[in-house]
C-alpha cells in the first residue's frame, strides 16, 4: 500500500522518523518513541498505525506496550503483526482525511482531560 | 576446514519452493566457459529461546556473466566483484548470505572437495560484514538440498539438523543426521506411506493450535501416525459441555479442572511415551517464540482474525498452515452444518487470496465479539475435518498420493456429508499470493 507524499511529509514533520511496513496485503506507518499525553507509563512508545479499516473499527493505532497512567480501556494484549506483538484498546474515532489527525484522535484514547 | 555434525543448536533452514525453483531455473543457466553457474541467496535468522536457529531465505541473486573467470580446475570460478556485492548487500540490509550453487545430476547433493576447500572462506567473510546473522553454502540437487552454516560468533561450518524446500510436497532434506528405513511392526501397515516415513514422521515437529474439538482429534491421529514432536497450545480448562467432543477427556478431567493441554499431553504419551511437547496452556501469541520452530501448524480456532494472525505468522516463517473450522447455523430448518479445511502454502493463495478471510467478515465477527453463549459443536464434523487434515498434512509430509497442489480448500457440507472442492477454488484461478511475497518473510529487528 502507497500513502501520498504529501501525507507522510506531514506525518514526519508531525512525529519525526516514521516508517511504512506492509503485511498481509495492509500497509501500516511506524512510529518509533512516540510521545503519549501527559501521565501516561511509559511516556514513549513505539506505535503502529494501521490507517485501513480493521476488526471493525476505521483505523486502529497499536502500541508497543501496556499503559498505565491513562483511563481504563478495554485492552487487547495478543495482537500479533509484522513479527511483534502489540497492544490496542478499543476506541472508535471520527473518520479524518489525514493522516496525522487520525493519529491524533487515536491518542486521545489515552489523554486523562478526554472524556471517556 | 573441519565439518562437525550439528548437535545443538537445531538449525532448519526454509526456503519457499518457488524461490528454489527460480534459483534452479538461473543455475541450470549455460555460460559461455563456466561449468556451472553460481549466485548468492540472502536470509533472515532467528534464534529461538530454546537455542534452534531458523534461517528463513528470501532472495536470490545471480552472479553476473562478466563476473566469471576462466579456470578449467572447477565448475565455476568467480571474481572478488561477484563476493564483493554479496557482502555489501549482508552488511547494508543486515541479512545473512548463503553462496549458492548446483549438482545437477545429484539426488541428494553433497559438497564436492573443492567446495569444501574454497567455499567456507565465503562464507566466513560474509560472517565479518553481518555478525549476527547466519551466513552459509546453499547446494541444489535435482530432487534435495543440502547446507552449511557459520553461526553467529562461531568460526565452523557445521551442518544444520534439517533443510526444508517449502512447498507441496515438502522437501525435507536431514542433513547431520539422515533418515533411516522404518522398522517397527507398528508401522508396517502405513509403511507403503514411504521407506523412511517412520523416521520422519518420529523427526517433524508439528503445532496444533486449539485443543479442543477439532485439535483433540488431529493430536489423537497424529500420535497413534507415530509424531513424536509437538507444540501444542490452548489455555482453557475441560468443561461439561465439551464432553460432547473433546477426545481423550474423562469425566473426572471436569471435577479436577484438567487443561485440555494436559488432556491433549495424556492422549499422546500414552501412545509414544518419550514424545517431546513443546508450548503452554496458554494462548500461541502468549509463547511466540516457540511456535516459529514447527515445521507444520495446524490451527483448530475459533475466529477469523486468530486464523489470519496465525497464517500471517506461519507465512512469516515459511511454515505450511492448516486451517479447520465448523459452524452450524441454527436459523433455519434444519439447520445448516458447514466446514473447511485448508491448506495455506508460503508463495502461493492465502486465506485472504481464496476470500475465505475478508475485511468485511472480519469486521462483522469484531462486531459481534463479547456476545455470550457457546456455538453449537458436535463431535462427527469435528473428526471428519481433523481426519481431512491430517490426510493433508501426511501427503505434505510424504508425497504418497501423488497430488502436489500446494492450495487446498475442502468444503464440508455437514447436511449431505460431503466433502468438495471448495466453491471458492472452482472459479479460481488464483497462481500466487499478493498479500504475502515471499521477499517480506523472515523475522523483523524492530
Amino acid at each position: 500500500m502507497n500513502f501520498s507524499e504529501e501525507q507522510m511529509t506531514k506525518l514526519k514533520r508531525v512525529f519525526g522518523d516514521v516508517k511504512v511496513l506492509n503485511e498481509g496485503g495492509v500497509g501500516y506507518i511506524y512510529i518509533p518513541n512516540l510521545h503519549l499525553p501527559e501521565g501516561c507509563k511509559p511516556e514513549l512508545v513505539d506505535v503502529l498505525f494501521c490507517p485501513t479499516a480493521r476488526d471493525g473499527y476505521s483505523s486502529r493505532l497499536f502500541l508497543s506496550e501496556r499503559i498505565t497512567g491513562c483511563p481504563t480501556r478495554n485492552w487487547n494484549s495478543n495482537v500479533r503483526i509484522l513479527d511483534r506483538t502489540w497492544h490496542a484498546v478499543s476506541w472508535r474515532i471520527p473518520d479524518e482525511q489525514q493522516l496525522y489527525e487520525t493519529i491524533m484522535y487515536h491518542l486521545n484514547a489515552f489523554d486523562t482531560d478526554v472524556a471517556a | 576446514m573441519l565439518l562437525i555434525p550439528m548437535l545443538q543448536p537445531r538449525v532448519v533452514l526454509r526456503i519457499a519452493k518457488s524461490l528454489t525453483q527460480e534459483i534452479e531455473k538461473d543455475l541450470k543457466r549455460t555460460h559461455d566457459f563456466a561449468w556451472e553457474r553460481v549466485g548468492f541467496s540472502y536470509s533472515k535468522s532467528v534464534q529461538l529461546e530454546n537455542g534452534d536457529w531458523i534461517v528463513t531465505i528470501f532472495d536470490y541473486q545471480p552472479v553476473k556473466d562478466e563476473d566469471y573467470v576462466p579456470d578449467e580446475s572447477c565448475g565455476a570460478h568467480i571474481n572478488a566483484d561477484a563476493i564483493q556485492v554479496s557482502l555489501q548487500r549482508a552488511y547494508s540490509d543486515h541479512i545473512g548470505s548463503f553462496h549458492t550453487h548446483m549438482h545437477e545430476l545429484s539426488n541428494s547433493p553433497g559438497f564436492s572437495g573443492t567446495d569444501i576447500e574454497s567455499l567456507p572462506e565465503v562464507a566466513m567473510a560474509a560472517q565479518r560484514y553481518s555478525k549476527n546473522e547466519v551466513h552459509g553454502l546453499l547446494l541444489l540437487g535435482e530432487k534435495g538440498l543440502n547446507a552449511l552454516v557459520i553461526l553467529p560468533g562461531s568460526k565452523e561450518l557445521i551442518e544444520p539438523e534439517l533443510v526444508v524446500s517449502v512447498g507441496s510436497p515438502l522437501s525435507l532434506n536431514y542433513i547431520s543426521k539422515p533418515l533411516t528405513p522404518g522398522k517397527t511392526d507398528r508401522y508396517d501397515r502405513q509403511s507403503f506411506l514411504g521407506k523412511y516415513t517412520e523416521d520422519l514422521f518420529k523427526r517433524v515437529k508439528v503445532a496444533v493450535v486449539g485443543l479442543g474439538g477439532g485439535g483433540s482429534h488431529v493430536v489423537q491421529q497424529l500420535a497413534h501416525i507415530g509424531f513424536q514432536n509437538y507444540i501444542l497450545y490452548d489455555s482453557d480448562i475441560v468443561s461439561d459441555s465439551n464432553l460432547n467432543r473433546l477426545v481423550g477427556a474423562k469425566n473426572k478431567d471436569v471435577e479436577n479442572k484438567t487443561l485440555k493441554f494436559e488432556v491433549s499431553k495424556r492422549v499422546i504419551l500414552g501412545l509414544q511415551p518419550i514424545a517431546k511437547i513443546e508450548g503452554k496452556p496458554c494462548l500461541w501469541q502468549e509463547d511466540i517464540d516457540t511456535i516459529k520452530g514447527a515445521d507444520i501448524v495446524v490451527g483448530c480456532v475459533d475466529g477469523l482474525a486468530t486464523r489470519r494472525d496465525l497464517e500471517s505468522e506461519c507465512r512469516r516463517y515459511l511454515i505450511p498452515y492448516i486451517d479447520i473450522g465448523m459452524d452450524v447455523y441454527t436459523g433455519y430448518d434444519p439447520p445448516k452444518m458447514f466446514g473447511q479445511v485448508q491448506l495455506s502454502m508460503p508463495g502461493n493463495p492465502c486465506m485472504n487470496c481464496t476470500g475465505y478471510l475478508s475485511d468485511e467478515d472480519l469486521a462483522e465477527e469484531a462486531d459481534k465479539y463479547g456476545v455470550g453463549g457457546g456455538r453449537p459443536q458436535v463431535v462427527w464434523p469435528n473428526a471428519i475435518l481433523a481426519s481431512t487434515a491430517i490426510g493433508i498434512l501426511i501427503d505434505l509430509i510424504t508425497g504418497w498420493s501423488g497430488d502436489n497442489r500446494p492450495l487446498k480448500y475442502l468444503d464440508y457440507l455437514g447436511n449431505s456429508g460431503l466433502i468438495e472442492e471448495s466453491i471458492h477454488m472452482r472459479h479460481s484461478q488464483l497462481r500466487t499470493c499478493r498479500h504475502y511475497p515471499i521477499s517480506n518473510c523472515g523475522p523483523i529487528k524492530w
